[in-house]
């Protein structure tokens, strides 16, 4: 693409990520949860897809990096939802509603299910858009 | 007069969507219409949950501790199941996608009425 | 032809949705009330909806997630027809 666009998104991309962590980490007080953050962060990805190369995208994520940041973020999903058992009545009890530091551990639910949500968007972005890398190499 | 505007809105979204799946022959143009139509749906139950009574509300965010009145706030309900909804329904766009896809690279085309053969 | 017969579908429709929304619609529940009076002090966050889809709700959302973990899979097996397993060896 363009010099144009890849330089917009080396400046884009950083802060969008940033604006999605930002939704995932505020989501129990004010609009947004865990799932728009990561349609936010997975179209950052978009973005990035879209402008660079088949070789510069490659050499900064791959499918099984992303695979593996998937997993990883659903087992540790699963645990807290275990652990939410144990650990929700002290914790109501010791913070201060209202504020960052409340509700719980329904702030570490949100950010572990933006980063599947995104993880999980990426893939589908990543092999739809091999397919037109395959196709025409010339033009991407 | 707010509350029927709304709900019209949705239904013709609703009615165009169910009209492009049948009608149309591309594939895309298949998926396009069955995003319309959804979108149509969780307008509508959105719109359920706002006009319930006459009073206008606000979103269901609270901002003081003090005991909320359940009368100001917009029902909550419906706007979770929407959005477990939307990404529901962006598995089937995801998946149809993919799918048609690997049509196009088998058949070389998108159209419903060119793909007749069971064969394969 | 066909395009008539989809013009009566969906006409069908519309006009089912009408009826659908002016004869039997839900009266208001009290499920509502419950949620936005308790979520403050059961679970903590102020968002009534956050609340209503990781604590009151928590199985429609491992349903979705579920849901969706299907769906990568599924386009991840029909786009990829060697699969990870053998891309990883090489």
């Amino acid at each position: 693409m363009d010099i144009i666009i890849k330089t917009a998104t080396r400046i884009f991309f950083p802060i969008i990520l940033m604006f999605g962590f930002y939704v995932a980490l505020h989501g129990h007080l004010s609009a947004g949860g865990g799932f728009p953050a990561g349609a936010i962060m997975a179209s950052a990805f978009l973005l990035l897809v879209i402008a660079f190369t088949e070789k510069e995208v490659e050499n900064k994520f791959n499918e099984i990096k992303i695979e593996d940041i998937k997993s990883i973020a659903s087992v540790s999903l699963l645990a807290i939802i275990i652990m939410e058992v144990v650990l929700r009545p002290d914790l109501l009890h010791t913070q201060t509603p209202l504020t960052l530091w409340s509700g719980g551990v329904t702030i570490y639910l949100n950010l572990f299910g933006s980063i599947v949500v995104a993880s999980g968007l990426m893939i589908i972005i990543y092999s739809l858009i091999k397919e037109e890398w395959k196709s025409k190499k010339s033009t991407w | 007069m707010i509350k029927m505007i709304s709900y019209t809105i949705s239904f013709i979204l609703m009615t165009l969507g169910i009209y492009t799946v049948l009608a149309k022959e591309n594939l895309i143009k298949k998926i396009i219409g069955l995003t319309i139509f959804t979108n149509g749906i969780h307008l509508f139950l959105i719109a359920l949950g706002y006009f319930q009574t006459t009073q206008t509300k606000i979103a269901p965010i609270l901002t003081t501790l003090n005991t909320p009145i359940a009368e100001t706030f917009a029902n909550p309900l419906p706007q979770a199941l929407v959005l477990t909804s939307i990404v529901i329904d962006l598995s089937i766009t995801a998946l149809a996608a993919a799918l048609i896809i690997q049509i196009h690279k088998k058949f070389k085309t998108v159209s419903a009425k060119k793909l007749n053969r069971l064969k394969g | 032809m066909k395009n008539t017969i989809s013009i009566l579908v969906a006409f069908g429709f519309l006009f089912l949705f009408i009826f659908a929304s002016t004869s039997i619609m839900p009266p208001e529940n009290n499920v509502k009330d419950y949620y936005i009076q308790n979520a403050l002090e059961k679970t903590g966050s102020a968002n009534i909806v956050n609340s209503i889809i990781w604590d009151f709700r928590s199985y429609d959302t491992l349903g979705e997630e579920t849901v969706l973990f299907a769906a990568i899979i599924a386009v991840f097996l029909v786009s990829h027809k060697k699969g990870l397993a053998d891309k990883k060896k090489v």
